[in-house]
């Protein structure tokens, strides 16, 4: 009896201890990855889709001397809301509504709304596919882009200058209620520029922030910056001015190609700024693409990782011309056309000898006007929505490239408030880009433009106001 | 005037010369009658010295004598004789005998006797004429001593009382009665020990509440102007009615101790309701309305706490609760008219009637000294109590602990008492209502998320039930099931341990353990609070199927319905622990393969689980235990100290303990490695519920082998290398306690902190918004409450507001609202739309709370994706810049769960919405679509309920099925209840 207790105690000990090991071995769970959703670290290519739809447009303003045209492309009826917010804080915004029977076009002119100078506004629209877009003008000004509606946690801006008489700014846009935590990294020739105050910057819900870098970051040929949000969202835009213009351009993507349907315009001469994105040593080739043919790898440079590159592009053709970007890896690129240094005048600011190797040219005889800059296109679609409007005295192009190996025949539709107001069919070649003029002063305020193919769209308008380049919006039809 | 001038000599004074007489000139009325004159005085007299020197020894009789009538009241019990010949004795000279009840009766109990007979006793009152002063009415069997009238008579006349009661005791000499006080509410009191002799120690004269019915004197014009007894009352409550009738009109009412009268008739039992009744009643016509509007509703909750506290003491008081109310409901205007009878004329308030109370009740006294004895007869063993056994106990560690453990337990549950139980994790609140919470399990909505017809857990009909017995106190409910489920385990677990033998000192350690160990922190961790409230009755569970059975089929039938009622409760609490005692004396029974008892108690414990899921119904039918076991992820993490402290107990407990315990802390330890062994079984797809079920049978298993340790050293057994190894042994037992010790400073029986009420208690700030409005609660899923969904790898649920309850905790599944949410949810994370405000609020969704930190060094990875989702809205106002918890508001207005077309929102009170009537309008409730949504005509939306607006009210119709099964279990638990209260009984 007791032997078999004892073996019994034995084989419940070894079956616990055994159990128990089994227990011990195993092991806790993995740690799950947590949702990464709502907002993405890489932005992503605006786009028109057939849903509603919200744009921001950071670089609306309307004074007593600059008035600021919204324009806004539907395919289909919609309703719209223009909501521009107060300097104020704790204002409530101005808001406007207004129906577009689509397919169509409409141009609100917001100094008939408010005149308070900076006020960045969000335009929600009912259905799509839609677009919007805000060029501010003045007797001598000109400068806009399309608004944005996707919104990144990381921003990539390029092109930005603190050279001797040339301005930069930022303006951080934060639509949204919730306070917004954001760093900016400024990229310049030195490499990254550090600026303690930007990080960790606050942007109020609903309000903006304007970050001046002449003070910060001082003689700068080339400035770029990423933007990161920490806590809530922002829109940045780049705001370039000088003396003889100023260019607004919005947040672009990293992206290994990029097609600038248009870079010349109004006798500007073009750059292209391109910021790493992904590393060191990244090859960059530029190919020309013009009304007749394209130039390939007419240029190439090897992109460091912090140090932002801006690319001269007057030497590379007659213009018209446009440009396609290709990289080893994702890099941020924008155009900027500015007038060329020869047609400006030194003035010895200082009062000093400039030393020998300094010229000082003569005034040219055509006074040029303008600065102009925008994002690229990441990828060609078949259908695009461009907002654009049209000035007196000023001239407007539609541009299109074609990149592929094919001829592509296009209809570019002109919409407006009173449905289509004509229509272009044309073919675009391999490897060109054509472009189409726009009609003023019969209320065009928009096209719609659909090909067998994949293309590339954008518009300029340059005049004695001065100079504008803007990218068209893939639509998702 | 005609007066009567009557006095006594009142003292005499020292020279033996003089007396003093007091006396009194009345006029026939008195107090208590219409127009009471009367004029007092003394006199002092000068007697001749001879004449008063026996005055000690002279009769107090007055010299004019007060006339009275004596009535006896029969009742058939043939001891009519004996009551005759004592009033025959009387030195006080009666006017007359008359006997009230049947002639007959009254002649075969007096044989012989010449004896006025009335039918009743309105008819012998108004019988009597107007010359006599004093009616004496006496119970048959009451035997007066010879002087008792006269002292009665001399005492009346003394302190002008208009009623005058006899002491009265038993023949043995016990007091049975000096006058009685009663409580607010009716119930008498006598004041007396039982079995207290009389040795003149209430010898005083004094005022009562109420007088004993068995020998009371009244005068005359008083109880005719009262209206007579009640004659519809049982003989208590009838006295009481009469002395609080007799004191409003300014009657004294007293108890004259010198009257004695020997009684010992016994109350029946079959008239206790009718006693009960009588007493409602008499308080209804005595009272003021104001002191009626508090009495009438406390004594129904007393009476209720009796009927069910009663049922633990072994009596069931229910039929004559509710008869004892029936019978007021249907007399009700009966009372009316006797109330105003009663209180016209009045020269005192209830006041008066107050200053002769007791205060308190004098029912939940009773209850709580007879719950305590029964207490006391079990605690600390199962001796029966007794002084020497406590002077016994009392020198014994098992007191000593059993003090210590029920401190420790109030320590371990003291915040409980104020907060109730903590909002964390599957541990939500009890609903503030028990009846909507049983109305919901037995067929109702399912609140869950977005709403479901799918049945709740059982969990929430206890809640119901501990709420609706707490009348709905605020966290009384969750206390006593806390701490009450604390205590139960420890005493359980003493008791199982009884089945080996094991004393009372180590099985308190072992509860301790049982209940406050690392395991039960485990349970509490999880915050499964089911299983947690289960640990109180496991042991429970075992201890009935394991003790031997007696020869007695009663007495089998009677545990049979003990462990149907033990098990269905632990599957109410915890339903995957309902499957665990089957494997676990299974077990046993294997291991002590020639123990007949453990095969048996195998069979019992079969029938136990099979019975006990009959009684989770309706819910069973729709259970499904994989889903259950399977939720989460099951890993306990094991502190290496708890690891090691753990098979040093063990192997000690194993290796050192003799004969048969050996082999059942061989069991102990294949528990408790089976039960780490689930506690971290989440590789093999294991949940959280299975994981805090296998901390259980953990827990039982280490508090069985630490008992056996304890028991071991204790007794001394055995010496050397036994002793050696059980004092290794004690080591791990002192590791084991130290570690349940570090739950007491928490106060919450080991839970974790508040969570959700700190974080959703801002959602009524603004008055009105929380009972309309529901939240979005999103974050990682551990800090979300209860169960949670998930999409695109971030877990998020909709809950109530403030702050969700119990009937929370579970989602059902997903139904057509819920699939829309989620595709709302896609849309916003997606960011195809920024107005996330808009897209919830046709959820009731007014607020999104982000749990955890969304920002800052230690920030969670969800809460910061969540916040960004919601940051990035143009209708989101967000209330808070701190980075825990935040909060976003919508700026959508209206919003509502449940929204007339004229955008009016309905409140939801309880577990419906009520609102303003809108004629002609709809109403749209924000719950998943079904049918017993009302009231038509309705119209079921593909996601949501449209609904008529015309009564303001928005109800679910319960399951008639679902329902029906409820009712059907709660008679169930009712004769089980009683079969095994019965069978203890006959034990």
């Amino acid at each position: 009896m007791g032997a078999e207790t004892t073996m019994r105690r034995t084989l419940l000990l070894l079956l616990a201890g055994f159990a128990a090991a089994f227990g011990f071995i195993q092991v806790a769970p993995p740690i799950e990855p947590g949702p990464n959703f709502g907002t993405t670290d890489i932005v992503v290519q605006d786009g028109a889709v057939s849903s509603p739809s919200v744009w921001y447009c950071p670089g609306i303003e309307s004074g007593d001397v600059v008035d600021t045209d919204v324009l806004v492309v539907t395919h289909r009826d919609v309703d719209v809301i223009l909501t521009l917010l107060d300097p104020v804080a704790n204002v409530a915004p101005t808001v406007d509504s207004f129906t577009i029977v689509g397919p169509g076009a409409a141009s609100v002119d917001v100094g008939k709304i408010m005149r308070r100078g900076e006020s960045p506004a969000l335009i929600e629209i009912s259905d799509g596919p839609a677009a919007a877009a805000s060029i501010a003008w003045a007797e001598s000004l000109l400068a806009g882009d399309r608004c944005v509606v996707s919104v990144p946690k990381v921003w990539y801006l390029t092109g930005g200058s603190t050279r001797v008489g040339t301005f930069t700014e930022l303006r951080l846009f934060n639509p949204f209620a919730d306070v917004a935590e954001v760093t900016v990294t400024a990229y310049s020739e030195f490499g990254v520029d550090l600026v303690p105050e930007l990080d960790g910057l606050e942007v109020a819900g609903r309000s903006w922030a304007t970050i001046e870098m002449e003070s910060r970051l001082e003689f700068r040929d080339e400035l770029a910056f990423t933007v990161t949000s920490s806590r809530g969202l922002v829109i940045p835009i780049i705001v370039r001015t000088d003396d003889r213009g100023e260019a607004i351009w919005p947040g672009s993507a990293p992206s290994s190609t990029w097609d600038f349907p248009i870079v010349t315009l109004g006798g500007l001469e073009p750059f292209i700024a391109v910021l790493s994105a992904s590393g060191a040593d990244i090859v960059v080739s530029l190919d020309i693409v013009t009304e007749t043919g394209v130039v390939l790898n007419a240029r190439q440079i090897t992109l460091d990782s912090s140090a932002p590159a801006l690319i001269p592009l007057a030497d590379l053709a007659a213009p018209p011309f446009g440009v396609r970007l290709r990289a080893t890896a994702p890099v941020a690129a924008s155009v900027i056309a500015v007038v060329p240094v020869e047609d400006i005048d030194i003035v010895d600011v200082f009062g000093d000898d400039l030393g020998d190797d300094t010229t000082t040219t003569e005034a040219s005889t055509t006074f040029i006007r303008g600065m102009a800059g925008t994002v690229g296109i990441a990828t060609p679609s078949s259908a695009w929505i461009v907002p654009l409007t049209t000035l007196p005295n000023n001239e407007t192009t539609l541009w299109v490239m074609n990149n592929g190996a094919d001829p592509v025949s296009v209809e570019a539709f002109a919409l407006g408030e009173v449905d289509f107001l004509g229509v272009e069919s044309f073919i675009v070649a391999p490897g060109t880009i054509v472009g189409v003029k726009v009609e003023v002063g019969i209320g065009i305020y928009g096209y719609h433009v659909i090909a067998d193919g994949l293309v590339s769209v954008a518009w300029e308008m340059s005049g004695e106001r001065g100079a504008v380049l803007v990218a068209g919006v893939p639509a998702s039809e | 005037m005609n007066a009567v001038l009557f006095g006594v000599v009142t003292d005499v004074y020292d020279d033996g010369q003089m007396v003093r007489i007091e006396y009194r000139a009345k006029c026939p009325c008195h107090s208590g009658a219409a127009d009471p004159t009367r004029e007092e005085g003394y006199a002092e007299l000068a007697v001749a010295p001879d004449r008063i020197q026996n005055a000690p020894h002279m009769s107090m009789t007055p010299t004019r004598h007060a006339s009275v009538a004596t009535i006896v009241v029969t009742d058939g019990s043939g001891r009519l004789s004996r009551t005759l010949t004592a009033l025959d004795q009387q030195v006080y000279e009666l006017a007359s005998v008359v006997a009230v009840g049947s002639a007959k009766g009254v002649r075969a109990g007096a044989p012989g006797r010449s004896v006025a007979v009335h039918a009743t006793l309105r008819e012998a009152i108004d019988g009597v004429g107007p010359s006599i002063e004093y009616l004496w009415i006496v119970r048959e069997g009451a035997i007066p001593r010879p002087d008792a009238l006269n002292a009665a008579v001399y005492d009346a006349i003394r302190t002008e009382a208009g009623m005058v009661g006899s002491k009265v005791v038993g023949e043995d000499g016990t007091l049975r009665s000096v006058g009685l006080v009663s409580d607010t509410f009716g119930v008498p009191y006598t004041g007396l020990d039982e079995f207290e002799r009389d040795q003149g120690q209430y010898d005083v004269v004094r005022d009562v509440a109420a007088l004993s019915g068995v020998a009371l004197l009244l005068r005359r014009d008083l109880l005719h102007g009262l209206g007579g007894v009640d004659s519809s009352l049982a003989p208590g409550a009838a006295a009481i009615d009469l002395a609080q009738r007799a004191r409003l009109r300014g009657a004294r009412v007293v108890v004259s101790p010198a009257s004695e009268v020997v009684f010992d008739q016994e109350a029946r039992d079959d008239v206790r309701w009718r006693e009960e009744a009588g007493r409602i009643r008499a308080m209804m016509k005595a009272y003021s309305l104001l002191t009626l509007l508090w009495v009438i509703p406390l004594d129904f909750f007393i009476g209720l706490i009796e009927v069910i506290v009663s049922i633990f003491l072994g009596r069931w008081h229910g039929f004559e609760f509710a008869k004892s109310w029936g019978w007021n409901v249907i007399y009700l205007p009966s009372t009316l008219r006797a109330r105003h009878q009663a209180r016209s004329g009045r020269v005192a308030g209830d006041e008066q009637l107050f200053r002769f109370q007791r205060r308190g009740s004098v029912k939940i006294a009773r209850l709580s000294s007879e719950s305590m004895r029964a207490l006391r007869s079990r605690l600390p063993g199962d001796e029966r109590f007794s002084i020497e056994a406590v002077g016994q106990e009392m020198r014994q560690p098992a007191f000593v602990i059993g003090i210590l453990a029920v401190l420790f337990v109030l320590v371990a549950a003291r915040n409980l008492w104020s907060d109730g139980f903590p909002s964390v994790g599957y541990t939500l609140g009890f609903p503030s209502n028990g009846w909507d919470a049983l109305g919901a399990y037995a067929g109702g909505w399912n609140p869950a998320g977005l709403g479901s017809p799918d049945p709740l857990r059982p969990l929430l009909a206890i809640a119901g039930i501990a709420k609706v017995v707490t009348a709905n106190a605020a966290a009384l409910s969750e206390y006593l099931l806390g701490a009450g489920a604390m205590l139960s385990g420890i005493w359980g677990m003493m008791r199982l341990l009884r089945t080996w033998s094991i004393s009372a000192a180590p099985g308190l350690i072992a509860g301790l353990v049982y209940v406050a160990g690392s395991a039960a922190q485990g349970i509490a961790g999880n915050t499964h609070i089911g299983t947690l409230l289960a640990l109180g009755v496991l042991p429970w569970a075992l201890r009935l199927t394991l003790r031997p059975v007696g020869e007695d089929g009663w007495a089998f039938a009677s545990r049979m319905a003990a462990v149907t009622l033990t098990f269905g409760l632990l599957g109410a609490a915890s339903p995957l622990l309902l499957l665990a005692p089957v494997p676990l004396i299974g077990a046993y029974a294997l291991i002590r393969i020639t123990d007949g008892n453990a095969w048996r108690a195998l069979i019992l414990s079969l029938v136990g689980t099979a019975g006990g899921a009959l009684l989770l119904s309706p819910w069973i039918w729709s259970a499904d235990f994989v889903s259950m076991a399977r939720g989460g992820y099951a890993y306990w993490p094991i502190p290496p100290i708890v690891g090691v402290a753990g098979v040093v107990v063990v192997v000690a407990a194993v290796v050192a303990a003799r004969r048969h315990l050996g082999l059942v802390a061989g069991w102990a330890g294949l528990l408790m490695s089976v039960g780490v062994l689930g506690a971290r079984s989440g590789e093999f797809g294991f949940g959280t519920e299975f994981e805090s079920v296998a901390l259980a049978v953990l827990s039982l298993g280490a508090a069985i082998a630490v008992g056996i340790v304890a028991h071991a050293v204790a007794d001394r057994e055995g010496g050397g290398w036994r002793r050696l190894v059980m004092m290794v042994g004690v080591g791990g037992v002192t590791v084991l306690i130290a570690v349940s010790i570090v739950i007491m400073p928490g106060g919450r029986i080991g839970l974790p902190g508040d969570r959700f009420d700190s974080a959703f208690r801002f959602t009524l700030a603004t008055a009105g918004q929380a009972e309309q409005s529901r939240i979005l609660v999103v974050g990682p899923s551990f800090l979300l409450p209860g169960d949670s969904r998930s999409i695109e790898g971030g877990a998020y649920r909709v809950v109530s507001a403030p702050v969700p309850d119990l009937g929370e905790v579970r989602l059902a599944e997903s139904l057509a609202f819920d699939d829309l949410l989620e595709e709302k949810l896609e849309l916003i994370i997606s960011g195809e739309t920024r107005r996330a405000g808009g897209e919830l609020a046709l959820f009731g969704i007014r607020w999104i709370v982000v749990m955890g930190e969304s920002s800052g060094p230690e920030a969670e990875e969800a809460s910061v994706a969540w916040r960004n989702v919601f940051a990035g809205q143009l209708d989101l106002l967000p209330l808070t810049a701190a980075p825990e918890n935040t909060v976003f508001v919508t700026d959508i207005q209206p919003v509502g769960r449940a929204l007339t077309s004229a955008a009016d929102a309905w409140p939801r009170i309880g577990w419906s919405y009520i609102g303003e009537p809108a004629p002609g309008r709809r109403a749209f409730i924000a719950e998943n679509p079904d049918d017993g949504w009302g009231p038509p005509p309705r119209l079921t939306t593909e996601s949501m309920n449209e609904i008529s607006a015309e009564t303001g009210v928005a109800t679910y119709t319960p399951d008639p099925s679902s329902r029906t099964q409820a009712v059907f279990v709660l008679v169930a638990i009712m004769v089980l209840t009683g079969a095994a209260g019965w069978g203890r009984r006959r034990q």
